[in-house]
């Protein structure tokens, strides 16, 4: 009999945007094969508010049985923002800290009753995002047969006093990357909790079509693409100025094109273009016809954009001041990475004007996606930690 | 920069381009000093300042020498003039110091000045030394202004050729007197 496999995520379905929810949606599909999969979510699509937006308690997403559990209290950001505030300038208890959790959500009382109550149903579960109400409670319900996905990232969230012991509960921890673990063991002192480095592979479509794109766009001329969530945290407005600034200095400076949700208000500069949201396909297609990615975020735990580009064996530019994006980089010379605007132009400008070096740079990062990242090998990796559960 | 980079061998390490890429960029900006150099430039202005202290030009040396004899101690406590006058007077109060040990402790507050000397001197070096680093800081900004400056006035001055070669004549009249035509036409 398969062993049955509980992921739970704070949002799930196809139309969800995030990194984190992604990420669970994919390994769900890879694992669907070995394991009986469910998941187990809340009935949010708005990771602002965490309104309930799902009808249906459960339902059938590419073959899998999803659960859904009503969201009890919505979240107030302004408030939210005032007590994240609060907690990340000043001295605080750990009550403060779980009332920060509280705001943070998706408070989903159902959801944590389910799981006391079933969990002898479930031979594993698997918790993804550290930071949510759902993964903190659920995972304390039955620590014993628990894997953690955390998606951290190099904020002071990771620093807070509930996560110290959080992160020794679980059998097993996933990580996205060398850097993620060295955060978590750093400030946890968890090195003797199991772990992984895993992180997700990519689902490319078959066909991809430059030209189709430039078609489509009416674009023109080389091009740098963004792709992501244009907003302050993502690091877009330093590559604005960034990259105008360029545009002024370097002769022959390519174009920029953006795709995705803009939170923030985008310079109208004569040679950025914002195509808004698109669909994958338009979206693998603009990473074939592009000449490289740009990746300005300083918080990443992995990112899954940079993993795309080399999956398509395109060279990857990135802030250095992250240090998953650099290690990455580094460890793969798949990429450049820049801490100043000086860095940015003399990367930016040796991957233009080097096509050679651009493209030895991309079939390097196409490698070691292959070696890290690819699903087979992911897929193993899931199989070695579920069956440290299971005692398979 | 030129980007004439030749890829040698068929392994690319992009640790090392970062490397020689930054190399670059100091030789260009041309502004960036290594370590020892703000470390020299540090002690010049350590002597100016001194300088300026009106402090004894041989202070400076003996601060230089970090542990000299500038600072207060122990044996310094009982000295007295060279020649055997003096030697006689410093043999005298060695001999009456556990005498005046009974009444008070001078060695234990001699120990504690004389560390907290050692403390700030190193402080006051340090904070040269920042000094130095933010000072030149302020030089490289300050020649950045000056060449953004320089940079608007330019381009200022292309707009108006441009403007000119546009609408010749008319092009002053146009913002005095063109929108206010259009808007009545309208």
């Amino acid at each position: 009999m398969r062993k049955r496999v509980a992921l739970v995520i704070q949002r799930y379905g196809e139309e969800v945007n995030g990194g984190a929810e992604l990420h669970s949606r994919w390994i769900a599909e890879h694992l669907i094969q070995a394991y009986e999969i469910e998941v187990l979510t809340t009935r949010a699509l708005d990771y602002v508010t965490w309104a309930n937006h799902y009808r249906h308690k459960d339902e059938m997403i590419n073959g899998i049985r999803v659960r859904r559990f009503r969201v009890t209290r919505r979240r107030d950001p302004t408030r939210f923002g005032r007590i994240q505030e609060y907690i990340f300038q000043n001295p605080h208890t750990v009550k403060d800290e779980l009332r920060w959790l509280k705001e943070e959500g998706p408070c989903s009382q159902a959801l944590i009753r389910f799981i006391r109550k079933r969990k002898a149903f479930y031979d594993c579960f698997i918790f993804f995002s550290y930071r949510y109400y759902t993964t903190y409670y659920g995972l304390l319900q039955s620590p014993e047969k628990s894997l953690l996905v955390p998606t951290a990232e190099a904020d002071p969230v990771v620093r807070l006093q509930i996560f110290k012991d959080f992160f020794h509960k679980p059998r097993g921890i996933l990580y996205n990357s060398l850097e993620e673990k060295e955060l978590i063991h750093h400030h946890t002192h968890n090195s003797a909790v199991p772990g992984e480095i895993t992180g997700v592979g990519i689902n490319l479509p078959e066909e991809r079509d430059a030209d189709r794109f430039r078609k489509k766009y009416s674009i023109d001329g080389p091009f740098l693409l963004y792709l992501g969530r244009i907003d302050e945290n993502k690091g877009c407005p330093g590559l604005f100025d960034y990259f105008i600034r360029c545009y002024t200095e370097v002769p022959d400076a390519p174009q920029m094109v953006l795709i995705g949700k803009a939170t923030i208000e985008i310079p109208k500069h004569r040679a950025i273009r914002h195509l808004g949201f698109v669909s994958e396909r338009d979206k693998f297609d603009a990473l074939e016809a592009a000449e490289f990615l740009l990746m300005p975020s300083k918080y990443e735990s992995l990112s899954m954009v940079v993993l795309e580009a080399w999956a398509l064996g395109k060279a990857v530019l990135v802030n250095g001041d992250c240090q998953v994006l650099k290690g990455q980089v580094l460890r793969s010379n798949g990429g450049f990475y820049y801490h100043n605007y000086p860095e940015f132009r003399e990367t930016q400008s040796l991957l233009m004007t080097n096509s050679n070096l651009r493209n030895r740079i991309g079939r390097n990062g196409h490698e070691y996606y292959l070696k890290n990242y690819s699903w087979p090998v992911i897929v193993e990796k899931y199989h070695r930690m579920i069956g440290q559960v299971t005692g398979e | 920069m030129d980007n004439n980079f030749t890829i040698e061998n068929k392994d690319i390490n992009v640790a090392e381009i970062m490397t020689e890429i930054r190399r670059r960029i100091q030789e260009k900006e041309g502004s960036v000093y290594t370590d020892e150099e703000i470390r020299d430039l540090a002690e010049m202005k350590l002597k100016s300042l001194v300088d300026a202290e009106e402090v004894e030009s041989d202070f400076l040396k003996i601060l230089h020498r970090s542990i000299g004899d500038w600072n207060i101690s122990q044996e310094g406590l009982y000295a007295s003039h060279t020649g055997l006058y003096g030697r006689l007077i410093r043999k005298c109060r060695t001999l009456l110091h556990p005498l005046l040990k009974l009444f008070a402790n001078p060695d234990h507050i001699i120990h504690k000045q004389s560390k907290l000397n050692l403390i700030l001197t190193h402080i006051v070096h340090n904070l040269v030394l920042e000094l130095t680093r933010l000072n030149l800081e302020q030089n490289a900004l300050r020649q950045r202004f000056d060449s953004l400056s320089r940079k608007t006035d330019w381009l200022e001055k292309r707009e108006k050729m441009l403007e000119e070669m546009t609408f010749g004549e008319k092009a002053p009249g146009f913002k005095d007197g063109g929108q206010k035509k259009e808007a009545e036409g309208s």
